[in-house]
This record gives structure tokens, C-alpha cells and sequence, in this order.
């Protein structure tokens, strides 16, 4: 979903292209044998973002718009790094610790998929204040998860 | 790749800032190195981590829902509500203020517009939270519809979806008849099909054969309205609570029972006279702790309607006691 959404920066089209993928693959795992299913699901659901993308691009639905070199590189790094399971798991532990207030930004903008210059009314802060909140948000969760999995490792 | 500073691509990528040029060099060193490429990985899985973890903060109620009453409270303007675009007037505050009072002459007058403001804040007050109940409760129930069209769309492009001993099957069939909230059921044929909100999807013959007493429910439900020739009868709690917000309902709340240890419920009235198409009367029961609807009781009046008899005390069943798990898409996907 990461992918999609960092791809569509909309949460309903990243719902609606994993669902579009998700009946692509339904529909054909029941007729044949898949050998590797994972990565056939993950070449499906890249497929289908790439639809989507060329779809809303003469559509103008979505103003954002990637240059098509990024989109071939981050779907290129999407194929070829699986989640990490375990990664996952470490995240929740990690998110536990952030502060009400970061909870609650993550929750208006990917719960209820409010752009920066919303939240920013609801919080009464700038646009460009939560956007480096939210990045710092990302980069303590990912700090935080390097450093359990390091532990782990020990 | 810096990790901080305006030279983290990687962060300004995903927080949408990087112009056209700043795209293409980040597309560069993404195809150019593999540290990039596995920084840029870990991002993506915590992006994904973090849809998931709002959905569900968001599912699970209250946190999110806090944030949408701050939202609501923060915006001058009137509720919106996305579903239907249908705003709901908000019924006025009235502003609290101690009334000045060096007039000890008229200190009678002053008292009786005292007394008169505070019937007016109670009124106001009492109509605000029984607005806020009803908004709660619609709340609640399109956060179980929200889940179910999803469902509803994937069903009606993949067919029917069967869960048949772990192996997932999908079949055709033209007899999709409702989506309910937390359950989506075909039927056809003398035959249903059941997915649950929990994504347990299964065929059944009769409602004796269902053993989920959360399907059986909205079986139930089902074949009541079925029974019933006319359509336009076939009301979710979702159908009746945008009836009740669109006509424009006087919402009043109405006494609920309380236990000693403060659970319970409460209730709402939802009253629109002088219609004979709409009932005049709605009464809703709703758990006060999870704001979950109990019963619906619609009131259509004494022979408005040939089969108002069967639809006087309409019960919508709770969804009862289900395991905790969230109902997410990522369940019909079969597993390696």
C-alpha cells in the first residue's frame, strides 16, 4: 500500500488500484499454477499502478504528477525489496512510543488523507511545519526500527 | 545520499515536495545505488506501515474520531458529510456569558433573563449533543459501510468470492442482493453467500446452515426484506440514518438505560411530521460505549403504508461479541 500510495498520494486511489490488482490476481491464480506468486502479485500490482497513473494522467483527476524515470525506479526498487515482515512487526512497538500529538497528525493525514494545508488549520500550525513534522515522524519510526532489528541481531 | 537537509531526496519525495529536476535525480540514484535503494525501501514499508496503522487506529474508533470533532469543531462552516455531500444544519451555540450585574434595580428583570438564557443554553445544549450523538452513531455505522462497499465493489467485479476449506474460489453470479454493515450477502437460488467482516466468505443453503451469529443476523434481515415485495422498503441503518439527516429530522435525545457501572445506552428521536411517504418517527438505541446501533424502530403511522404493521419495530440486531480482527482486503489474497 506504501507503494501505491506514495505513487497516487491519494489513500482512495491506492485502494482502488490494490483492489483492481487484488481481482487481477484472484482471477488468475485459480486458472493456473503461479511459481512464484509473490513476485507475480508484486509485477500485478505494479502493472495495475501504472494503468492507473497513464488513466488519471489524460484524466487530469490528480494534479501530482511523476516523472515517468521515478516512477520506473521506485516500482524497480518496490519489485526487487520485499516487506520485511519482521520489520512490520518492530513498527508497531515503535509507533507505540510516539507522542499523542504525532499519533494524532498521522491520523489525520493517513487516516483521514487531509492534505498539509488542512491539518494545519485543524492543528493551528503551517503546512510546511507539518510536512517537516511528519518527516521527522518518519525518520524517528525508521531510526527507532533499525535500532530494535540491530538489537535483535546482537 | 545525505540523510537530512534539503539534499534528502528520499524525504522530500515522500513528503511530496521534489520538483521535476529533483525527481529525475532521485530516479538516477535509485537505479545507481543499492544503499539508495534500500533506504528508499525502508521508507516505503514504514509509509505502508502507516496507512495501515491509521486504518486501523481510525477502525478502531475513538483517536480519529476525536480528530474529526476537533476538525468539525475547527471549521466555521456546517458538517460535511462526504458520502452524500448533505450537510447537516449545527445547531447554534450560544455563547456563555455572566450577565453584568451592578443594575440591582432591575435585578428581577435580570434574573428572569437569566433564567430565560438557561433555558435556552439547556435547549441549545441538549439539541447540540443530540446532534452529536446522531453524527456519532452515522459516524460508526458508514465506518462499517466504508468496509463493506469496498468489499461490495470487489465482490461485484470478482463475482463472489468462496472461502471453500482455506482455498479461496471465485464464481460468478448474477444474484448479488445487498451489502449490509460488517457483512456482505449474495443470495440466489435458495443459496447465500456470506463474507463476514472478517473475510470469511461461505456459501450456505438455508439460514439454519449458519453458525457466524453475526451472518445469521443480517440473514435474518435479509430475508425479511426479500419477504417484502416492495423495494423501497430494503433500508440499512445507513439508509435510515441519511434519511434522517437529509429530511432533515428534529434530533432529540431520549432517556437511556444506564447500569451501576455506567454502561448502557441511550437513544435518540428523530421526528418529521406531516409526511405520509417517510416515517414520522425514528427511535434509535445505541450503545454508549461503542456508539454501535442496537435497534431501529421506524414509525410510519397508522395505515400510511400497507406493510408499516412489518416495519414498526424494525430491530437491527448489534453485531454482538466478534473477535477484535479488522477486516482488511489483504485477507483475500491466498498466501504463500
Amino acid at each position: 500500500m506504501g507503494y501505491l500510495y506514495l505513487l497516487t498520494g491519494s489513500r482512495d486511489a491506492s485502494l482502488e488500484v490494490f483492489q483492481n490488482a487484488a481481482v487481477v490476481v484472484l482471477e488468475y491464480a485459480k486458472l493456473d499454477e503461479i511459481e512464484n506468486f509473490r513476485a507475480w502479485s508484486r509485477e500485478v500490482v505494479r502493472r495495475q499502478a501504472l494503468l492507473y497513473l497513464r488513466k488519471e494522467s489524460t484524466q487530469r483527476k490528480h494534479c501530482r504528477t511523476l516523472a515517468p524515470e521515478l516512477i520506473d525506479a521506485v516500482s524497480e526498487v518496490f519489485v526487487s525489496n520485499p516487506s520485511n515482515i519482521r520489520e512490520a512487526q518492530v513498527f508497531e512497538d515503535c509507533f507505540k512510543k510516539l507522542t499523542e500529538n504525532q499519533k494524532r497528525m498521522i491520523d489525520l493525514r493517513y487516516g483521514s488523507g487531509f492534505s498539509f494545508d488542512r491539518i494545519a488549520m485543524i492543528i493551528h500550525s503551517s503546512a510546511a511545519a507539518i510536512q517537516r513534522s511528519l518527516s521527522r515522524i518518519r525518520e524517528q519510526l525508521r531510526g527507532c526500527i533499525q535500532r530494535r532489528l540491530a538489537e535483535e541481531q546482537l | 545520499m545525505s540523510e537530512t537537509g534539503e539534499e534528502d531526496l528520499v524525504a522530500r519525495f515522500f513528503n511530496h515536495e521534489l520538483s521535476s529536476e529533483e525527481q529525475l535525480r532521485l530516479a538516477e540514484r535509485l537505479s545507481l545505488s543499492p544503499i539508495d535503494q534500500e533506504r528508499f525501501a525502508s521508507f516505503m514499508q514504514i509509509e505502508s506501515e502507516l496507512l495501515r496503522c491509521a486504518a486501523n487506529r481510525k477502525l478502531a474508533g475513538h483517536p480519529t474520531l476525536n480528530a474529526f470533532d476537533s476538525a468539525f469543531d475547527d471549521e466555521q462552516s456546517d458538517w460535511q458529510y462526504d458520502e452524500t455531500h448533505v450537510t447537516l444544519n449545527r445547531a447554534p451555540r450560544v455563547p456563555k456569558r455572566w450577565l453584568p450585574g451592578w443594575w440591582a434595580g432591575a435585578a428581577s428583570a435580570i434574573a428572569g433573563i437569566v433564567f430565560l438564557s438557561f433555558v435556552m443554553l439547556q435547549r441549545a445544549d441538549s439539541q447540540a449533543s443530540a446532534t452529536e450523538l446522531f453524527r456519532k452513531l452515522e459516524y460508526v455505522s458508514n465506518q462499517r459501510l466504508d468496509r463493506v462497499y469496498k468489499l461490495e465493489r470487489f465482490v461485484r467485479r470478482g463475482e463472489t468470492v468462496t472461502r471453500v476449506e482455506g482455498e479461496l474460489r471465485c464464481r460468478g453470479t448474477d444474484s448479488f442482493v445487498a451489502v449490509f454493515p460488517g457483512a456482505v450477502v449474495g443470495g440466489g437460488d435458495g443459496q447465500y453467500w456470506c463474507v463476514t467482516k472478517l473475510g470469511l466468505a461461505f456459501r450456505v443453503n438455508s439460514l439454519s446452515e449458519v453458525t457466524d451469529r453475526h451472518a445469521q443476523l443480517e440473514l435474518g434481515w435479509l430475508e425479511a426484506l426479500l419477504s417484502d415485495s416492495d423495494a423501497g422498503l430494503a433500508l440499512s441503518t445507513a439508509k435510515v440514518l441519511s434519511l434522517i439527516r437529509i429530511h432533515g429530522y428534529e434530533i432529540s435525545r431520549e432517556q437511556g438505560d444506564f447500569a451501576s457501572d455506567g454502561s448502557g445506552d441511550e437513544g435518540l428521536v428523530c421526528r418529521l411530521p406531516n409526511q405520509s411517504r417517510l416515517p414520522h418517527t425514528i427511535r434509535i438505541r445505541a450503545e454508549r460505549a461503542t456508539q454501535e446501533i442496537l435497534s431501529m424502530d421506524l414509525d410510519w403511522g397508522a395505515g400510511q403504508r400497507p406493510r408499516a404493521a412489518d416495519l414498526l419495530s424494525i430491530k437491527l440486531s448489534s453485531i454482538g461479541n466478534l473477535p477484535a480482527e479488522e477486516f482488511q482486503m489483504e485477507h483475500y489474497l491466498p498466501r504463500q
